[in-house]
């Protein structure tokens, strides 16, 4: 066994007594000729000593103190709080909100306005002999103002 | 870790305080030390033992029994220690761990003995400290709560071969840590 796989040993299954009968005869055969791969495992041993001697302390009163005054509280303020039926809920639903209201006519007011704008539509009279008028339909404003004079443009008013 | 029966749940449930309290005494122990060595602060672990059982106390109902309850508290307490633990760091840089941790050891009938236990507690919480929380809280579940692979990979839903791999790093670290410091080894 060489020393990389014995050090990942030691540190799991060799420590932890997971390791086969056959593993461990191998680790303690390579322990026996290898200074290096003994020295990690007292160390180990060592660092392991240290964590199961650690203290174990007692929690203190005031948590159990604590936890039961918050239950308590919630539950003070789940019955101060009156409950409410069906048609108490339903009636809720259905009462007037002006500020919801606001908020939609608002909406409302602005998809139509968007869409008003993206779709511009112009009809314009092309053609009045006084027995056929012709109408064209200009979906762009572009080509709608590039057909039709708008009026003085103020460029030439000025000149 | 005493067991806690299925009957005392269902009082829990059931509203049964008594049920309740029953189930703090058994199970307090642990999740106030792991809460205590993940947070390395004692205000942290009143606050984080606290949660855990509030926790249980409104999820109880909600429990499928589809695992071991000890598991569910394991991993409830792992959790709210490490976010507690995490929110403390970035609230207090400059910590100073092992002060604080002293400081709440409880007094003992000699004033050697509490210096020596004061020392050993220093030495290790100095050492856990140079581990990341996955590795730290490995390394406490397996060496002081005592638990088994198949327990920390349950409680901490990670592969088998993830808790072996976190203990062998985990384990190095501290080797390497003693070597650089010359503290224990």
């Amino acid at each position: 066994m060489r020393c990389a796989q014995v050090k990942k040993l030691l540190s799991t299954d060799y420590l932890d007594g997971l390791a086969d009968q056959k593993t461990l005869q191998a680790i303690k055969d390579h322990l026996g000729v290898c200074a290096l791969c003994r020295q990690t495992e007292q160390a180990l041993v060592k660092t392991r000593v240290i964590l199961k001697n650690s203290l174990r302390l007692e929690p203190p009163a005031e948590i159990w103190e604590n936890i039961q005054s918050k239950i308590l509280q919630e539950e003070l303020s789940r019955v101060s709080q009156p409950k409410v039926s069906f048609l108490g809920w339903l009636e809720r639903l259905l009462r007037p909100k002006p500020v919801l209201a606001a908020a939609t006519i608002m909406a409302v007011m602005l998809v139509m306005a968007a869409l008003n704008f993206t779709s511009f539509r112009r009809k314009v009279v092309i053609q009045d002999n006084g027995e056929e008028t012709v109408f064209l339909y200009y979906n762009d404003y572009q080509e709608y103002a590039s057909r039709v004079d708008l009026g003085t443009d103020i460029e030439e008013y000025f000149l | 870790m005493p067991e806690v029966v299925l009957e005392t749940l269902k009082l829990v449930v059931a509203g049964d305080p008594a049920a309740f309290e029953q189930v703090y005494k058994a199970m307090s122990g642990f999740v106030y030390n792991v809460a205590l060595r993940i947070t390395r602060n004692n205000a942290d672990a009143q606050e984080v033992t606290q949660d855990v059982f509030l926790k249980l106390y409104h999820s109880l109902k909600d429990f499928q029994f589809r695992s071991a309850f000890k598991t569910w508290v394991y991993r409830i307490t792992v959790n709210t220690a490490i976010n507690r633990y995490r929110r403390s760091a970035r609230e207090l840089k400059n910590r100073v761990a092992n002060d604080l941790l002293i400081e709440s050891l409880p007094g003992t009938s000699s004033a050697s003995a509490s210096l020596t236990q004061s020392d050993h507690e220093a030495r290790l919480n100095d050492l856990l400290s140079k581990l990341s929380p996955e590795h730290r809280v490995c390394l406490i579940l397996r060496e002081i709560e005592g638990l088994s692979y198949q327990e920390i990979a349950a409680a901490l839903k990670i592969p088998m071969n993830t808790v072996r791999s976190r203990l062998k790093r985990g384990r190095q670290a501290l080797i390497e840590e003693g070597r650089k410091g010359e503290q224990i080894l």
